[in-house]
């Protein structure tokens, strides 16, 4: 009985020695390859880096192409293991629960919200300022790098910031008779009526997940009303402004597809890339999924004003900044491995790997000549020129609200729609979502 | 057996729940008292969050449809599963065909069947409407995911109609039933109607139960079809407590109302369960009186 019991005993300590060990794993391969406080390899430092841009997408292929390259010339010194995943929220939140737990990855891209600071105050960034000399300084403008500045320490390298432009089917315009996109926001919505005459309905909207489509319209029509700084942070959102663009707004579901309540991005791009509606106001990624037939269909345009000085003619509403920032090391083989990496990244060089190859519009100063431009295809390269003319800038309301009201915006716009809220009670709703 | 091998026996099950359950449980508890966005410091708000959920009409619309999604599982989808059950313990020709059919859909992902059933139900693209379209009845056609109205209801359509499970464990229970039950009641003259409501039904009323309890648990878990179908959408007319908790976690940040909802979910479940096993009892007493 006792040698049965020794047994048992024996197999229990087993079992516990193979949970505790597999625990103990864990942690060192993160101190190895991630978390902020891992001692360095001796010979080879080696970074993790984390990010959503897998190979399927031109972004993924660029950013591959750029960290291959990195790292043939760092052989032997540094090494940046790429770790992807595709989902972009789910890998936000991944990143948040690190640095919860002390274990910031190396290197990561995020959406930067000035109403969302708690990844720069959690500590545990790298803060650049130290690194920042004039010639990598120069790459980027001050405004950018004073927007990533909190707290005084720039916890954060501005690299993607991509204006958000209008795309038009120029076969679907001929069609009911339209010979140029609208300059003015009266044309524009004659140019709906006229569309919608002929058959066609003319925009894709959609108010599902970040309601994106939908919200660059918001963003256009209420910085169109009061200006480029209508949604700054500190701001009021419960203004007449506010809900006269959602009065506006609520309009516009009159010109769109019967899917776009409830619809998703997918569901609302295919609607444009099928031919099925006029227009769509969305960011570069989507010339990648334009077929080779449509291309010379399509157009692109800078937003209508309101003609009355309130924007500058070819504003841009732009998708939030997406820098990278990097765990706080305590190694400075590796903290200096960072710095050099994420100088190559933001290099005049990786920056046009990134904008032609990647289609990636970026913080970072760069100039393309005409054979450049015309190297990134025609509709890219009209991007380019478009976005890089616009006199001014903002960002999309859904990536500068507070997350409870990011969580609250698509159903206030599906109330709106359905007459559920009123435009007034629609801008009071989203204030007092975004207290 | 020695009650030191009992607890020995018992030990790694113990460890497993009280690191898996037990451990979260309690964790939940002491965030639902909190206010914390998931980084940093929490605050304590003693009950503030508790106070939030219930003057949040959403949360409101989330209970009830929770509820709604129980009701379903309970008066539908067990009784469809029922009368499927039925039919196919008589053999009729190409039974197991059938029964391999009704199953089939268990073993497909639901985020794989969420997807089919949002473009059957498509407002302009869905077969439903299409079909009402192609036999002259086009004002049938209706956008049954973006109306406030039916958006619930459609959610709950694959869920009811895929019977399989509950229908295989119905039937699993009435081929224990002895054939002598039957052949006697043939003799006496029964109907096949009466052998079902006399001798079938009452002697798979464990099975009925243990139906209707592991329905109750799933649609209080559900999660897919809202989220894939509608979003919750439109307005939050078809949000679910589930999704609730999610969006609050993951997309407003807000961990502890989350956490604070997760708590009345689970006391919504165990009431939930209480009910049942109650109307279990209850229908067992009346039973044996």
């Amino acid at each position: 009985m006792k040698r049965k019991w020794l047994n048992v005993k024996a197999t229990l300590i087993l079992v516990l020695i193979v949970i505790v060990a597999g625990c103990g794993a864990g942690n060192t391969k993160e101190s190895a390859t991630g978390g902020g406080n891992g001692a360095a390899p001796k010979q080879q430092v080696e970074l993790s880096m984390l990010s959503s841009w897998s190979t399927d997408t031109e972004r993924g292929r660029a950013l591959h192409a750029v960290v291959e390259k990195f790292n043939q010339e760092n052989e032997g010194n540094i090494k940046v293991k790429l770790d992807i995943n595709a989902d972009w929220p789910s890998l936000q939140q991944k990143v948040k629960t690190m640095i919860a737990a002390g274990q910031t990855p190396d290197l990561f891209n995020y959406n930067f919200n000035p109403n969302d600071l708690s990844r720069q105050e959690s500590g545990e960034l790298l803060d650049f300022n130290p690194f920042m000399n004039e010639e990598w300084k120069s790459r980027f403008t001050e405004q950018d790098l004073q927007a990533m500045t909190v707290d005084g320490q720039l916890t954060s390298i501005p690299f993607e910031k991509a204006g958000i432009l209008f795309y038009y089917n120029k076969e679907l315009f001929a069609q009911a008779g339209i010979e140029s996109f609208p300059a003015t926001w009266d044309e524009f919505f004659q140019v709906c009526e006229q569309l919608k005459s002929a058959g066609i309905t003319p925009i894709s909207l959609m108010t599902s997940d970040d309601a994106w489509h939908t919200t660059n319209l918001f963003t256009y029509l209420a910085a169109s009303i009061a200006g480029t700084s209508v949604f700054e942070p500190g701001q009021s959102l419960d203004t007449p402004e506010v809900t006269q663009a959602a009065q506006y707004l609520k309009q516009m579901f009159e010109y769109t597809t019967p899917d776009a309540l409830g619809g998703n991005y997918s569901v609302s791009s295919n609607n444009f890339l099928i031919g099925n509606t006029a227009m769509i106001i969305d960011g570069p990624w989507l010339i990648g999924s334009i077929s080779e037939e449509m291309i010379p269909s399509i157009g692109i345009a800078a937003s209508p004003t309101f003609g009355d000085g309130k924007v500058q003619p070819g504003f841009t509403v732009t998708d939030a900044h997406t820098p990278w920032s990097a765990a706080k090391q305590t190694s400075p083989e590796k903290e200096e491995a960072v710095v050099q990496f994420l100088k190559f990244m933001t290099s005049e060089e990786s920056s046009k790997t990134f904008t032609i190859d990647g289609r990636i519009l970026l913080s970072m100063r760069l100039e393309l000549n005409e054979e450049e431009v015309s190297e990134a295809g025609p509709i890219l390269g009209q991007y380019i020129k478009t976005n890089s003319e616009a006199p001014e800038s903002i960002v999309n309301i859904v990536r500068i609200l507070k997350p409870a009201a990011t969580s609250k915006l698509p159903s206030l716009l599906e109330g709106l729609i359905l007459d559920k809220f009123t435009p007034e009670e629609f801008a009071k709703e989203l204030e007092a979502a975004n207290l | 057996m020695t009650s030191r091998q009992i607890y020995i026996y018992l030990a790694p099950a113990l460890l497993f729940t009280a690191l898996f359950f037990i451990f979260p449980l309690v964790f939940l508890l002491y965030v639902s008292v909190q206010e914390w966005n998931g980084i940093g410091s929490m605050n304590f708000v003693a009950f503030d969050n508790f106070r939030y959920l219930l003057g949040d009409p959403v949360f409101k619309a989330a209970m009830i449809n929770t509820a709604l999604w129980i009701l379903a599982g309970i008066l539908l989808h067990t009784p469809l599963g029922l009368l499927m059950a039925l039919l196919l313990f008589r053999k009729p020709r190409g039974w197991k065909l059938f029964r391999v059919l009704f199953f089939l859909p268990n073993v497909i992902s639901t985020t794989a069947l969420a997807f089919l059933w949002y473009f059957v139900l498509h407002v302009s693209l869905g077969l439903v409407n299409n079909l009402f379209k192609s036999v002259g009845l086009e004002s049938w056609a209706h956008p049954w995911l973006s109306d406030p109205g039916t958006a619930v209801f459609a959610n709950m359509i694959p869920f009811v109609l895929y019977i399989g499970f509950t229908m295989v464990i119905f039937l699993t229970q009435m081929t224990t039933i002895s054939p002598d039950l039957y052949e006697a009641a043939e003799i006496d003259g029964a109907t096949n109607v009466q052998k079902d409501r006399y001798i079938t039904i009452p002697m798979v009323k464990g099975a009925i139960a243990i139906n209707v309890i592991f329905n109750t648990a799933f649609c209080l878990k559900m999660f897919e079809y809202p989220l894939l179908m509608t979003g919750g959408g439109p307005a939050d007319s078809s949000i679910n407590m589930s999704l609730y908790i999610y969006r609050e976690m993951i997309t407003a940040n807000r961990y502890g109302i989350s956490m604070s909802a997760g708590l009345m979910a689970i006391l919504m479940g165990a009431v939930a369960m209480l009910l049942v096993f109650g109307a279990l009892g209850l229908t067992e007493r009346r039973g044996k009186a």
